[in-house]
């Protein structure tokens, strides 16, 4: 059995849906991107998904699903709940936008992944601890890692009719960033996707991340910058 | 391979500590008991623990450890993250007080129970569904689960004190830490007692809609009576 590995970097918003899914939620902001990047040894076919000038995969105004993974629940380990801040904890809403329990266009997202039967993870933080308004420091996560079982190959599938097959040993990166040139915090931009939110807290740099007992994860560049975020 | 699966009931918040232990913190309340139940037939061995008259071992006082589980951290499945409400979402603290990170003596604790590498789910949940101040409604966990593999074929709960209780490593165990049967109304604000600045803990408000047959319900449902708030005594998480 494969697994296929699909790591998560930017504004993305992972989502439990009223409904059971698992939905990964790109926030459509200024500057950022979002695009599924895979080795070209990896791909087997790929029927109309558009390709940038680096060769990374369109993903602005879809909906994607993916073939070939189990369906059902995701697990959780406990690195992504220690290091991938919760939305309603850092700001004062508490309530999504309709669009998402249906995976509906809306001008706050720019695309969404359906998931599946995997476990979610932090496999990278950033170097720098943070804290939120009044909250404790924590590590937030630059990379969450997603982890499935997969048989063979698995399809990046969209509600247009675009599909990219691919083997299902493949890391898969799925990213909503800003150009590498791009610095500062964009937490804020994440107050599109509630309905009710007023304000939402940036991160504040509150130490390092290397070798306290907490940490789990390896580190990267002290800023933080953009990062994903779980709902509720 | 056996597996330990242990059963939480009542005032019990779980813990991902800074210093990495996942640690069940039963709230010290009024007329609520921390017990750990199980059957006569899986106990190999008891040294020390007292029994309460229905048979429960009385864990009052106590820091209590399990050996014959991987040490590690634990895996949570959607239940768990759908039906336990976060300490901190539901309340306008930030912090926990700082004796539960070491698990030391505190009038707000009346056990710890530390754990290792398993998998936690929500495995039933009461019957309607409820609100935290202007929350989206939820249906909150009447039972948390905790599985673990028992490679040895038995596990000891040992306490700081020194006592243990050896049981079958396939044995289930219930943890509770709940008043009196027939005692009525909502206990979250005795988790106010467990934070070091919190105000308030929103109490959990039934919505009036019930929690069987949404595509969002995964587990088994609890019946109530009728007069009853359908949610009085859950565990919570924290802290993330």
């Amino acid at each position: 059995m494969d697994t296929l590995t699909i790591l998560f970097y930017g504004l993305i918003a992972h989502v439990m849906t009223d409904g059971g899914a698992q939905r990964a939620v790109f926030v459509n902001a200024p500057m950022h991107e979002a695009r599924l990047i895979v080795a070209e040894s990896s791909i087997i076919e790929n029927r109309g998904f558009a390709r940038d000038e680096q060769g990374a995969f369109v993903l602005e105004g879809e909906h994607v699903v993916i073939d070939g993974i189990p369906k059902g629940d995701a697990m959780f380990e406990a690195s992504y709940l220690r290091n991938v801040p919760s939305l309603t904890r850092i700001s004062d809403g508490t309530t999504l936008i309709p669009e998402i329990e249906t995976a509906s266009p809306s001008d706050a997202v720019s695309a969404y992944v359906d998931l599946g039967r995997g476990t979610f993870s932090a496999v990278e933080t950033w170097g720098s601890q943070a804290t939120f308004g009044r909250s404790r420091a924590m590590c937030v996560a630059s990379t969450v890692a997603f982890r499935a079982p997969a048989n063979g190959e698995v399809v990046f599938r969209t509600d247009s009719g675009k599909t990219l097959r691919i083997k299902s040993s493949t890391i898969v990166q799925l990213s909503n960033a800003p150009p590498l040139s791009a610095s500062g915090n964009h937490f804020h931009m994440y107050m599109k996707l509630l309905r009710d939110a007023t304000k939402i807290e940036e991160p504040v740099k509150a130490g390092s991340c290397g070798g306290g007992g907490r940490r789990r994860v390896t580190t990267h560049t002290p800023e933080i910058v953009c990062s994903n975020i779980q709902y509720p | 391979m056996d597996t330990l699966t242990i059963l939480f009931v009542g005032l019990i918040t779980h813990v991902l500590t800074d210093g990495g232990a996942q640690r069940a913190v039963l709230v010290n309340a009024p007329q609520h008991e921390a017990r750990l139940i199980v059957d006569a037939a899986d106990v190999i061995e008891n040294r020390g623990f007292e029994c309460d008259a229905r048979g429960g071992f009385k864990l009052e006082g106590e820091h209590v450890m399990i050996d014959g589980i991987p040490a590690g951290d634990p895996t949570f499945e959607a239940s768990y993250l759908r039906h336990v409400p976060g300490l901190l979402r539901i309340s306008d603290g930030t912090r926990l007080i700082p004796e539960i990170e070491t698990a030391s003596p505190h009038e707000a604790v009346a056990a710890y129970v530390d754990l290792g590498a398993g998998t936690f789910s929500a495995s039933d949940t009461y019957d309607h569904q409820t609100t935290f101040g202007n929350g989206r409604p939820e249906c909150l966990a009447r039972i948390v689960t905790f599985r673990a593999p028992a490679p040895r074929g038995e596990v000891a709960f040992v306490t700081a004190s020194g006592k243990s209780l050896r049981v079958r490593g396939s044995a289930t165990v219930t943890i509770g830490n709940d008043p009196p049967a027939g005692t009525r109304g909502t206990h979250f604000h005795m988790y106010a007692h467990i934070l070091a600045d919190a105000t308030y803990v929103a109490e959990p408000v039934a919505t009036g809609s019930s929690c069987g047959g949404g595509g969002r319900r995964r587990v088994s449902a609890h019946d109530v009576a009728a007069n009853a708030l359908s949610s009085d005594c859950s565990n919570t998480g924290c802290c993330p």
